[in-house]
């Protein structure tokens, strides 16, 4: 027990939901929500002689999955059968993949802060989901509700490398990203079951001799719930290793009230699935047109887009990361900017995530490219890097712009000239907004020339006002200075 | 003359009256119940429709393409374990008893859709299970042959009612022989179909590699004509295939010279039952004296091949029985306080012994230690069998062997020693196995028990397996037990 320079390895095993309109091997609609047993047939309710047929749009979906997550699709596939009993799994058997799943040796790039972190996957694979059991309703029975039963599920499987309870976190943020907002093969809303993970997490030495675990960790409905777990478990495992104990395999439950993560069922009771090639399925086969269709519009990952704006449009991280949360948004600020330089670039993008974000969340729209075309948002953007609008003037010029259909960059333009948004640094006028703004406020110029230098803020503000925002703030301020200053003499 | 006998009775009658249906239809009903009565009742049938009504069901207009609505009218029996929604689908055990499927096998719908009318559901061994029809929950189907002996099975109710002439044609479902196996025994035409020829959705699932639903009538023309109109794509079984179903007119028992005729050697061991070789030596004389050119063949994996299939259908079949649970449908053990005991106890009396044999050795070759030892060895045991099939159907038109080692055996003989049972379907299992089509024909009897002939072709020859086996038929002129003891 000398050497307690332990680390964490933690490994996840995701299933997603894929946003089929039906279910997996039979026609019936796949739906959330709807009354209990209303979404079943003869098939997914293994009534006797029913037969499975593939969804070819699950498929779909979930080429375009592994391949948005650089999995290596495999040519030919196959349906296996794996066989426990449970009153929610109607046949007695899942129909999942095994030994040939659909993909194999994907990675997904998981950002941390020596700028990205590669996490292999291993895995992926097409399957159906099992009904849902409801056992707090009854006093002395359960109920079943097969409306789940065979909606189309993909798991991933990661390689056991990921090192800490946020790191888990960080991955299944990006995950999700990927699957939902890039790849658009799931809703992955985690409060209803598309997006559920399992973890497993043990300790090893530095010499990469396991310690503890490995501990399966069930039961996580949030990520918040898994880096908790994680971290409630990684604390119970360092402090059963500190006391000589070497905790073996097992499986827990993780009770998100209590903090605490509970035996489920050790190691001596592993199942034996029985698993079987599925004889109701021909081996899946995936030609280069179903791949091309797959791929249809794919955007590349969200860690490439990111790297590119923060290398090639010079933003920073966690801007870059913003920008890139969705690829409809990267997409729109690359168009605005092309090829603009650096400085256009980031006002650009802090046009985008401030007020195009919000009045797109507000408005409920897809995407900011809804909002304003990138050759408008470009010209404002010039106009406010060269200086001839003010932050204040722009907000202005943008709340105009969102009440035009698809304006030009000269309809940015003649709105700004015919609102009298431009920026003025020209002396004589400044002079004019200067003077009113003092001569408003005799008390507080005196306090300014006792030595209230503070004030000058509040001057500012006024002469803001004054000029409805068009004053140039760094030639107003030095010309508001120097007044000041004249006053005194 | 019985107008059940064939579909051409069935049609002349039909054709002859107005009510032709109405009095086919009574006729056929009144037979039926004949088989249920008596001190040793036959009792093909697990039920039957209440009445007989007087207009027949039309056949539907997409229909006639298919089989010209030469099945309009016509009754028609069906194996239990294939559903229908008019009737309980019990497969013959107590699990399923009064289960009645909320749908239609595709196979019963193109039946209905040709203009059959289905006269009720036959008894077989539970699930398919056995050879001889005594698994059966609902007492055993006794052969109209000779009521002391089997009728072979598990399609063994379907083939007693087409045998006693309660119907022309019946459906029966083979996993290791189950509709040819039961017609020799019983002296009737049996065919099994290339597997993907038939959908099977709607067939409860033994072993689904290897069930088939196949055809059980007193003429190979007959089977064709039913095949026919079964046959063909089904989006609803992913298994089966987009091919044209043979057609029974190009059916013809005209010319047997020439044609090459395999006889493989493993066919004509030991166990051969020296009455039933000599009907076959008869029957190879015959042959031979029309032209046909009788070849000597070889299928090593003959004795293996049955080794395999009990590895193979016992693990399916553990696997397609899991659904029985008493959860959602047939039969839920009353008082049941835990889980465990839901299921222990209702699949415990749900299940007869046959069954549970089965699941059990399925279970145990699937179970990890074993796997790789059993299954997967079977698994290359079964490719090994197709390719000696296929290698020596390269050579020949057809291999021709007996359909089973011995006539039918008495009820009972050999219910006690299940490995003895398993050898009635030694030389029926490679064909369901290589997933070719094979087809019965009655050549002759023993001491008046039924003997058949078995030609077995390539993968979608049935028109030219049917012609042979046609030809055959016409050459031995075996007539039909259909007068003894039932009318
Ligand atoms: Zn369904």
């Amino acid at each position: 027990m000398s050497d307690l320079g332990t680390g964490t390895v933690i490994g996840l095993e995701v299933h997603v939901r894929l946003a089929t309109v039906t279910k997996l091997f039979c026609g019936c609609p796949a739906v959330f929500g709807a009354s209990p047993n209303s979404r079943v047939c003869p098939m997914c309710l293994g009534l006797p002689g029913a037969l499975p047929t593939l969804n070819g749009d699950a498929v779909r979906l979930a080429v375009r999955a592994a391949l948005a997550l650089g999995y290596r699709v495999e040519r030919t596939s196959e349906f296996v059968r794996k066989q426990y009993f449970y009153p929610d799994l109607p046949k007695g058997y899942q129909i999942t993949q095994y030994a040939h799943p659909l993909a194999r040796q994907g990675s997904l790039r998981v950002p941390d802060a020596a700028g990205g972190r590669r996490v292999p996957l291993r895995r992926l694979q097409l399957e159906e989901d099992a009904g849902k059991s409801v056992h707090d309703q009854l006093e002395s029975s359960s109920l079943l509700d097969f409306n789940r039963c065979g909606l189309p599920l993909i798991e991933i499987v990661t390689e056991p490398v990921l090192r800490s309870p946020s790191e888990a976190r960080a991955f299944l943020v990006r995950l999700r990203q990927v699957l939902e907002r890039y790849a658009r093969v799931s809703d992955c809303r985690m409060e209803e079951g598309e997006l559920r993970a399992d973890a497993n997490i043990s300790l090893v030495d530095s010499g990469g001799v396991t310690r503890a675990g490995r501990v399966e960790v069930k039961n996580l409905n949030s990520f918040a719930h898994v880096e908790r777990a994680l971290a409630v478990e990684e604390r119970r495992l360092a402090a059963r290793v500190a006391e000589g104990h070497a905790p073996g395999a097992e499986t827990r439950l993780y009770d998100a009230e209590a903090r605490k993560t509970r035996a489920l069922r050790g190691k001596e009771e592993v199942l034996d699935y029985r698993y079987m090639p599925e004889p109701d399925l021909p081996p899946l086969r995936i030609d280069e047109a179903s791949l091309r269709a797959a791929a249809d519009g794919l955007p590349p990952a969200p860690a490439e887009v990111e790297r590119r704006l923060i290398e090639h449009h010079g933003l920073s991280p966690q801007e870059a990361a913003r920008i890139a949360n969705t690829p409809g948004r990267a997409a729109y600020l690359e168009a605005t900017v092309a090829d603009g330089g650096l400085p256009l670039a980031r006002t650009a993008s802090g046009l985008v995530l401030g007020q195009l974000a919000a009045e797109r969340k507000r408005r409920g729209l897809e995407s900011e490219a809804d909002l304003l075309p990138p050759a408008a948002l470009r010209r404002l953007a010039q106009l406010r890097l060269d200086g001839r609008l003010s932050a204040r003037t722009a907000a202005r010029a943008l709340e105009l712009l969102f009440r035009l259909r698809e304006p030009s960059p000269s309809d940015v333009d003649e709105l700004v000239a015919s609102r009298q948004l431009t920026q003025v640094a020209e002396p004589a006028e400044l002079e004019r907004w200067i003077r009113q703004a003092l001569a408003a406020h005799p008390g507080e110029v005196e306090r300014y020339r006792a030595g209230e230098e503070r004030l000058l803020g509040y001057f500012m503000g006024e002469v803001m006002r004054a000029s409805s925002g068009r004053a140039d703030p760094r030639a107003a301020t030095l010309l508001l200075r120097a007044l000041l200053r004249s006053a005194e003499g | 003359m019985n107008p059940l006998s064939s579909l051409a009775a069935c049609q002349k009658l039909l054709s002859s009256r107005a009510d032709g249906f109405a009095e086919l239809a009574s006729e056929a009903l009144a037979r039926a119940v004949a088989l249920e009565r008596g001190e040793q009742p036959i009792h093909a049938f697990l039920s039957l429709r209440d009445t007989a009504p007087c207009v027949g069901p039309e056949p539907s207009p997409g229909a006639s393409w298919r089989a010209g609505g030469c099945l309009a009218g016509v009754p028609i029996a069906v194996k239990d374990n294939i559903c229908t929604t008019d009737f309980p689908t019990t497969c013959g055990s107590r699990m399923l008893q009064g289960y009645v499927s909320p749908y239609s096998a595709t196979a019963v719908r193109r039946l209905e859709a040709a203009g059959a009318w289905i006269l009720g559901k036959t008894n077989l061994d539970e699930f398919g299970m056995g050879s001889s029809t005594e698994h059966s929950a609902y007492g055993p189907t006794r052969n109209p042959a000779d009521r002391s002996r089997v009728p072979g099975g598990s399609s063994g109710g379907s083939a007693a009612a087409v045998a006693a002439g309660a119907v022309p044609a019946a459906l029966g479902s083979s996993t290791g022989g189950s509709v040819r196996q039961p017609a020799a025994l019983c002296g009737i035409v049996g065919l099994k179909p290339t597997y993907g020829r038939v959908s099977r959705y709607g067939l409860v699932a033994f072993a689904s590699s290897l069930d088939h639903i196949g055809v059980l009538a007193r003429s190979v023309r007959d089977a064709a004509t039913v095949l026919e109109a079964i046959a063909g794509f089904d989006r609803r079984d992913a298994t089966s295939q987009r091919r044209d179903p043979p057609r029974a007119d190009r059916v013809s028992a005209a010319e047997l010279a020439g044609r090459s005729i395999g006889i493989p050697g493993e066919y004509f061991g030991d166990e051969l039952d020296d009455g039933v070789r000599a009907v076959m030596e008869r029957t190879l004389g015959l042959l031979s004296r029309c032209g046909a050119r009788i070849t000597p063949v070889s299928l090593p994996s003959t004795e293996l091949a049955l080794a395999c299939y009990y590895v193979i259908a016992p693990a399916e079949a553990s696997s397609n029985l899991a659904r029985y649970d008493g959860v959602r449908f047939g039969r839920r053990a009353p008082g049941v306080a835990t889980l465990r005991e839901l299921y222990g106890r209702s699949r415990g009396e749900g299940f007869g012994d046959e069954v549970k044999r089965r699941i059990v050795l399925g279970t145990h070759v699937l179970s990890a230690p074993r796997y790789e030892a059993f299954y997967v060895r079977a698994l290359q045991l079964r490719r090994r069998v197709g390719d000696d099939i296929r290698r020596v159907l390269g050579e020949v038109d057809a291999i021709f062997a007996p359909t089973t080692p011995s006539p039918a055996f008495p009820l009972g003989s050999r219910c006690a020693a299940p490995t003895d049972m398993y050898r009635a379907d030694l030389y029926t299992v490679a064909a369901n196995l290589a997933g070719i089509p094979a087809l019965s024909v009655p050549i002759g009897d023993v001491d008046g028990l039924p003997v058949g002939g078995q030609l077995m072709c390539g993968a979608w020859e049935e028109e030219k397996m049917c012609s042979i086996g046609a030809a055959i038929e016409r050459l031995v002129g075996y007539d039909p037990p259909r007068a003894r003891g039932v009318g």
